[in-house]
């Protein structure tokens, strides 16, 4: 009983430093029980594809759960070191190590108690405000959340394992000190950095490699496997800039005695220096969490605010049918139908264009094979169906063709396809009554040449090339406004028929599940294929709930980390508060004026505060590239717009940090402050 | 005359409570250039605040401190930190180096706040390092010095100003006896070169090196004595008597 009052009246009487544990703690528990409800709420199901949401939502769990733990023992361990004091204390009075971690433990116990039950309450009500959120985002209406024990169940067993591993390393770090070293403070001298050249270099090649796997992404499905290597490679580099370039360079700033001797110079070099390393990895920790945030957040805002965009670049209008077969038979079949029905088409766009080869275009020159790095489909468009689509009369003579590199760019003069070459005559960015966007994850380009015969011996390599399995020809897509009931009733009935390149038509009366079964390739082909249907409707449902998904889990990751992050710096600006408290003293007694204190201490606090955040802005500058790229995956390449809102949510992100840089630097004044 | 103290009296007050504390009733004395001056008192007798006044880190309540005819009490706060750094050396207890800096950038931080060239910096340290014996310890850290080697080097800080006065408080207090005997000598020797310096202590032994100590009890000078041409330990046998009888206390 003693030991739980002494652990008791601990929490009560430095409150100061168990508040920011305790905080941080409360909200992990919050943040992972919001997460864990919404996804064994029963009423997550009657959500269109929710098992999309539940993959993202454990996702982000699991996620969140490695940070929390990483996150509480980092908060732990600077709540242990600045109670050292304390434990030694407790030892030269008398108490036996045993006793203190006893005490340690019942402290924890009891920051657990807390947690569980402050988490619970708050987790119940706010989770239901989470909930409303990913509804709206997603764009459901239904709302019914009902709170699960199961969930609380679950984070609170999660929480035990973690606190259970605090108690281990409370108990390690204690009984591994002696009581003189408890009670000393922490303040043993340190050899000044040497500078590690080597490492040095080692983390700007590094981040170097980083950077330039980052810039030289080709195309989107590229980007993606090179995204965590990338990843990887940048971590290792900004630790190790951290660690040694800034040390490295500080030392060369000291070596410049006419640029070290100055005082506005002197204190912060040699400060900064003493500082970094210990704080090197503080500082890195700090900048991987930002540009974390920025490229959590970034991502998922761009991919959802570029919905709208990407579908009013790929819906000419509202329906798009696509039928594998020359344009006059595709009309035929359409208005028979149409007209059998009585289903209007209002506002008809119709073209053809020849099937797409998929291949790798380097230099101007394609080849057909399936390389990551550098996909591009390839369509055909006759001159013809180009004037009658644009209204635009084009002269093409010979081998001349007119470009339109829809997604990806064409630098070269020229397009090569075996022994065949089309000079290019022309670049455009845009044919009207055509998307300008495409479903595929590569680069694509439209060339629009004289005649079907120069077309038909390059599509005849591509088929060769791919194996002889399916002749390619080409396909008509016919774009039409229709009314919701009409098109339902038009794909119902042109999923009966069998369309198979220039061969004729066919009607069957089974259904087009049945196709979808024996959907293996070449049984498939020798068949044909019903005409394909997309509706703007459905694409703007199924998009939203996806971006709308993500979204919502990048928002709380994103707020999770920039928590993280404040908590972090906050923990810095303390101890360092109290490391430089008497060095500030000192230099006022030697001749430094208040002014100059202030300044000082101003220019490094700024200095050390912003240098992660501008290494995350160039870090993000370069993600930014790739990330441009992957949200093209989802069929989306808006550059304008991805760069406005990544500016936009940098622009948050630091505006919310330099609210938490205002606020911790006070701690720090008030601490150094005479 | 360097320092003239008038009438100084410095009483404070705690800002919720009416209670006052005097810690300088009315303090009169003076220094002349090239002075070495021992002010002794117990804990408390209001010694620490007298240094304090002097040395413009506390203000009084009134009276006047002039330093060559300058009144320190009347300059503003903004140009404190730089009249102390030009006109004041200070010697402290526990040295107060700072871990930050090597040794050599320690004693050059008056200079470099004094926005002094490089060049000056160096040719004044290499004046008075082999004077002070620290020639050797220059490009190492604070923390690998003894305490001994560490107050040398304080005082190197003090000196290179070229300060009209140096301040010290009880600048043996944390030393072992050797090298306290080995710092009042060094302080002896720098005051041979002309160096007037002004010190605050407790302890006989130090105060016995002085030319001249000042008893303070209560807030008040007491009484003093000159040492005149006696040697250390006949001038600290009559401080010790002083001490017992004036100051009714034991001297330790």
């Amino acid at each position: 009983m003693f030991y739980v009052k002494l652990a008791g009246r601990n929490i009560h009487q430095s409150m100061s430093n168990f508040l920011p544990f305790a905080l941080s703690s409360v909200v992990m528990f919050l943040m992972n029980l919001m997460i864990a409800t919404i996804l064994l709420s029963p009423s997550l199901k009657k959500l269109q594809r929710w098992e999309n949401f539940a993959m993202l939502l454990s996702l982000g769990l699991i996620v969140l759960t490695i940070f929390a733990t990483i996150f509480m023992i980092y908060s732990y361990r600077f709540l242990l070191k600045r109670r050292t004091k304390e434990f030694g204390l407790y030892n030269i009075l008398g108490l036996k190590k045993r006793q203190i971690v006893r005490i340690s433990i019942l402290e924890l116990l009891m920051m657990f108690l807390v947690t569980v039950v402050a988490g619970t309450i708050l987790g119940i009500v706010l989770a239901k405000f989470l909930y409303l959120i990913l509804i709206n985002l997603v764009g459901e209406n239904y709302f019914d959340l009902q709170w699960s024990p199961l969930a609380v169940g679950i984070v609170t067993v999660l929480f035990a394992c973690i606190y259970l591993l605090l108690m281990i390393i409370s108990s390690f770090s204690i009984r591994r000190q002696s009581s003189l070293e408890l009670l000393k403070n922490a303040n043993k001298g340190e050899k000044e950095p040497k500078s590690r050249g080597i490492l040095a270099l080692l983390g700007l090649v590094s981040l170097g490699i980083g950077y330039y796997l980052a810039v030289t992404v080709a195309s989107p499905l590229d980007a993606l496997t090179k995204f965590f290597i990338a990843v990887l490679f940048v971590i290792f580099g900004t630790l190790l800039f951290y660690m040694s370039f800034t040390i490295w360079l500080l030392k060369r700033q000291k070596k410049n005695k006419g640029y070290y001797y100055q005082p506005k110079h002197f204190i912060t070099v040699s400060s900064m220096l003493y500082r970094m390393k210990q704080n090197a990895v503080g500082l890195a920790n700090i900048t991987i969490l930002v540009t974390m945030t920025f490229v959590t957040l970034a991502t998922t805002v761009g991919l959802f605010s570029s919905i709208n965009g990407f579908l009013n670049d790929y819906f000419v209008r509202n329906t798009i049918i696509n039928i594998n077969t020359t344009q006059q038979q595709s009309i035929e079949l359409v208005d028979q139908v149409a007209e059998k029905n009585g289903i209007k088409l209002s506002n008809p766009v119709v073209y053809e264009r020849s099937n797409s080869i998929v291949g790798a275009l380097n230099n101007g020159k394609f080849e057909n094979k399936q390389n990551l790095a550098n996909l591009t489909a390839v369509n055909f468009m006759t001159a013809e169906t180009y004037t009658t689509l644009t209204g635009n009369p084009v002269h093409l003579r010979g081998n001349e063709a007119i470009a339109f590199p829809a997604v990806g760019s064409l630098n070269e003069n020229q397009v090569k396809f075996g022994n065949r070459t089309f000079k290019i005559k022309q670049k455009i960015n845009g044919i009207r009554n055509f998307p300008s966007t495409s479903r595929m994850a590569s680069n694509w380009l439209i060339l629009i040449v004289n005649s079907k015969s120069q077309i038909q011996p390059v599509l005849d390599d591509a088929t060769k090339a791919a194996g002889n399995h399916y002749l390619l020809g080409f396909d008509t897509t016919i774009s039409a406004d229709l009314t919701g009931k009409d098109a339902k009733k038009l794909q119902t009935t042109l999923s009966n028929y069998r369309v198979n390149g220039d061969a004729p038509i066919q009607r069957r009366d089974d259904s087009k599940t049945k196709i979808e079964q024996d959907d293996r390739g070449e049984e498939k082909t020798l068949a044909g294929m019903p005409p394909t249907f997309e509706r703007y409707d459905d694409m703007h449902q199924q998009l939203i709930s996806f971006a709308g998904g993500f979204l919502f889990i990048g928002l709380v990751l994103g707020f999770t980390f920039i928590l993280g992050t404040a908590l972090i710096i906050y923990y810095k600006q303390i101890s360092e508060g109290e490391q430089d408290k008497r060095s500030f003293e000192i230099l006022q007694e030697v001749g430094l004026s208040s002014d100059e204190v202030r300044q000082t201490i101003r220019s490094q606090v700024l200095l050390v505060f912003f240098m992660p955040i501008g290494v995350a802005i160039v870090h993000f500058g370069f993600a930014f590239i790739m990330i441009q790229k992957l949200i093209s995956l989802f069929g989306t390449t808006r550059f304008g717009l991805l760069l406005l809102t990544s500016i936009g949510t940098i622009a948050v992100v630091a505006a919310i940090y330099y609210i938490i840089y205002k606020q911790t630097s006070h701690a720090y004044y008030r601490i150094v402050e005479r | 005359m360097l320092l003239q103290v008038n009438h100084l009296q410095k009483i404070f007050q705690t800002r919720f409570s009416k209670e006052k504390t005097v810690a300088l009733h009315d303090v009169t004395f003076s220094v002349e250039d090239g002075e070495y001056i021992a002010i002794m008192g117990e804990s408390g007798s209001g010694k620490t605040t007298l240094l304090n006044t002097l040395a413009t880190l506390e203000k009084p309540t009134s009276g006047s401190v002039l330093l060559s005819g300058q009144d320190v009490t009347k300059i503003k706060e903004n140009k404190l930190a730089e009249f102390r750094r030009t006109h004041l050396g200070f010697i402290f207890q526990d040295f107060n180096l700072l871990d930050t800096l090597s040794v050599r950038d320690n004693i050059f931080l008056p200079l470099v706040l004094g926005r002094q060239k490089v060049r000056v910096m160096e040719q004044r340290l290499e004046k008075l390092a082999p004077r002070l014996n620290i020639s050797d310890l220059l490009n190492k850290q604070p923390f690998e010095l003894s305490g001994g080697q560490k107050q040398r080097v304080a005082i190197a800080r003090a000196l290179i100003t070229e300060p009209e006065l140096v301040l010290a408080d009880e600048p043996t207090a944390a030393l072992d006896f050797k090298n306290s005997e080995g710092l009042l000598t060094l302080l002896e020797d720098i005051n041979e070169t002309g160096q007037t310096i002004l010190m605050v202590t407790h302890s006989a032994i130090a105060a016995s090196h002085a030319k001249r100590v000042l008893f303070i009890k209560d807030g008040r000078i007491f009484h003093q004595l000159y040492r005149a041409n006696r040697e250390a330990a006949d001038f600290m046998q009559e401080i010790s008597m002083t001490m017992t009888n004036l100051l009714g206390t034991e001297v330790r």
